[in-house]
């Protein structure tokens, strides 16, 4: 049963905070919404919300994204994407 | 950095993305494995960012029904500045002319310059390395140095020091012989030393041999002056021959005339200059002239060679002739002995200097007169001079 939860963990939403001004989402599965103020990603079982001032989305692919700018929150909003 | 330049050489354009769904081109970028980067969020529904060119081109098939029109706003790298010099095509002949010019240039042997000692035959070891493969024109890394050093002193034994440096585009042959064994004189040989020229010794240095005169005698051209026989200094000794050797100074005359026509036709220049440009391609020993020919009249042809040269060991096989004529008038002049004076002097001194063989002009005398038509100098020199040769005894009794 641990080691199923452990699964489930791993392929959930990572964030990665370097201070607050850079964060590293893994495991997304795409946009939900994105300005200067927040942004909006969906993950496995959940989405992941991360607000602030002056978004800037650096990078993105599939399984990743990076943002830089004035982090305020990062916020895990139950709900995501419906686990397989 | 280098990331950059590799983008740079592949091409990367910055596009302007407008749309509503925004995020819906993002996500379908990163399921189409476009990278995008250096974006930049320049309104609500408006963003720009860079990618690469194949990324570009892959662009339109992954936007679907993004409903977002994509405009480039920068094109940057190397295949956009092709792409603009492609239709100057003289421009990028020129290039292609002058990469291959310098490969050329760069990679063959354009000029030899040699360094041959006098007692070596020049044009026998040139040839020689043109039979092994060495010339104007040669790959630079088909010269095997070691080798043709091996196969050049193998040829010719007198060659005791061969080597070949190659510097830029230049090629140095040097060759030395090696010493030549000095000649030996027969030391039981008589030899005694004579006079040459008539005159009143100054001074007898005798190091080998009995000395016949001494300062202030008078002696006439083939007088013994030192003797190869040396008497014996003491009762009952015996007289044993020498080669002798030593330096006899005396004081002589000499005489030298000088004639030159006083009549004589001198080059008058009318100002009329014409050049002729003409390109010398020295591996083939041509010669390639622009324009016509220049003929008639008189005219003074002076030629300056320009050599090309990427530096100073680098250069091109391609030099510039120039050659340039003047025009003159053929006009006679009658001058006197008195004008001449100063060159004939000159002349007739330099020719009495260099007939002695060790010696000093004390004091002359010129006299110029004119005779048939021409000034003639006489110039008597009183003069110091060595006038002992040795000669065989045999020649001499």
């Amino acid at each position: 049963m641990a080691f199923e939860e452990l699964r489930e963990e791993a392929r959930g939403p990572q964030v990665e905070l370097l201070g607050r001004h850079l964060a590293t989402l893994e495991h997304h599965c795409g946009l939900i919404e994105y300005d200067s103020t927040v942004l909006r990603a969906k993950a496995h079982g959940c989405e992941v919300r991360i607000t602030g001032e002056n978004l800037a989305l650096t990078a993105l692919t599939l399984d990743e994204l990076a943002l830089e700018g004035e982090i305020h929150a990062v916020e895990f909003v139950s709900g995501g994407e419906e686990t397989g | 950095m280098i990331l950059r330049l590799c983008r740079r050489a592949v091409g990367e354009v910055r596009i302007c993305v407008t749309g509503a769904s925004l995020t819906r081109f993002l996500n379908a970028c990163a399921e189409g494995g476009i990278m995008l980067r250096q974006m930049e969020r320049t309104a609500w529904n408006c963003m720009e960012a860079a990618v690469s060119l194949g990324d570009f081109r892959r662009l339109p098939s992954c936007m679907g029904r993004t409903g977002c029109r994509v405009r480039i706003v920068e094109r940057r790298g190397l295949p956009f500045v092709l792409a603009r010099l492609l239709p100057r095509t003289a421009l990028l002949c020129g290039l292609a002319l002058f990469c291959a010019l310098v490969c050329l240039v760069g990679t063959r042997v354009w000029e030899i310059r040699t360094d041959i000692s006098p007692s070596l035959d020049r044009d026998a070891v040139m040839e020689k390395l043109g039979e092994l493969g060495v010339g104007i024109g040669t790959p630079l890394r088909a010269i095997d140095t070691p080798s043709i050093r091996r196969q050049m002193m193998i040829w010719d034994p007198e060659i005791s020091f061969f080597a070949l440096n190659l510097r830029g585009n230049s090629l140095t042959v040097t060759a030395h012989a090696g010493a030549q064994p000095p000649e030996t004189a027969n030391d039981t040989e008589l030899v005694s030393i004579v006079a040459k020229r008539d005159g009143v010794i100054a001074s007898v240095e005798a190091l080998r041999g009995a000395a016949m005169v001494s300062a202030g005698d008078a002696v006439r051209k083939g007088d013994v002056l030192i003797d190869g026989c040396v008497l014996p200094t003491r009762e009952g000794g015996k007289a044993h021959f020498v080669r002798s050797d030593g330096r006899v100074y005396a004081y002589t005359r000499r005489s030298v005339q000088t004639v030159r026509p006083l009549e004589r036709t001198e080059k008058r220049f009318s100002g009329k200059t014409k050049t002729r440009y003409g390109l010398c391609i020295e591996f083939r020993r041509k010669h390639y002239f622009l324009g016509k020919r220049i003929s008639g009249g008189d005219c003074e042809k002076t030629v300056e060679r320009r050599v090309w040269q990427l530096s100073e060991s680098v250069r091109f096989p391609v030099s510039l002739e120039v050659q340039t004529y003047r025009y003159y008038e053929p006009e006679p002049c009658t001058r006197t002995a008195e004008d001449e004076r100063t060159e004939m002097l000159r002349l007739a001194l330099g020719r009495a200097a260099a007939d002695m063989e060790d010696g000093e002009i004390l004091s002359y005398d010129a006299q110029t007169q004119e005779k048939n038509g021409a000034a003639v100098l006489t110039l008597s020199l009183h003069v110091k001079e060595q006038i002992g040769a040795a000669v065989n005894d045999r020649e001499l009794r």
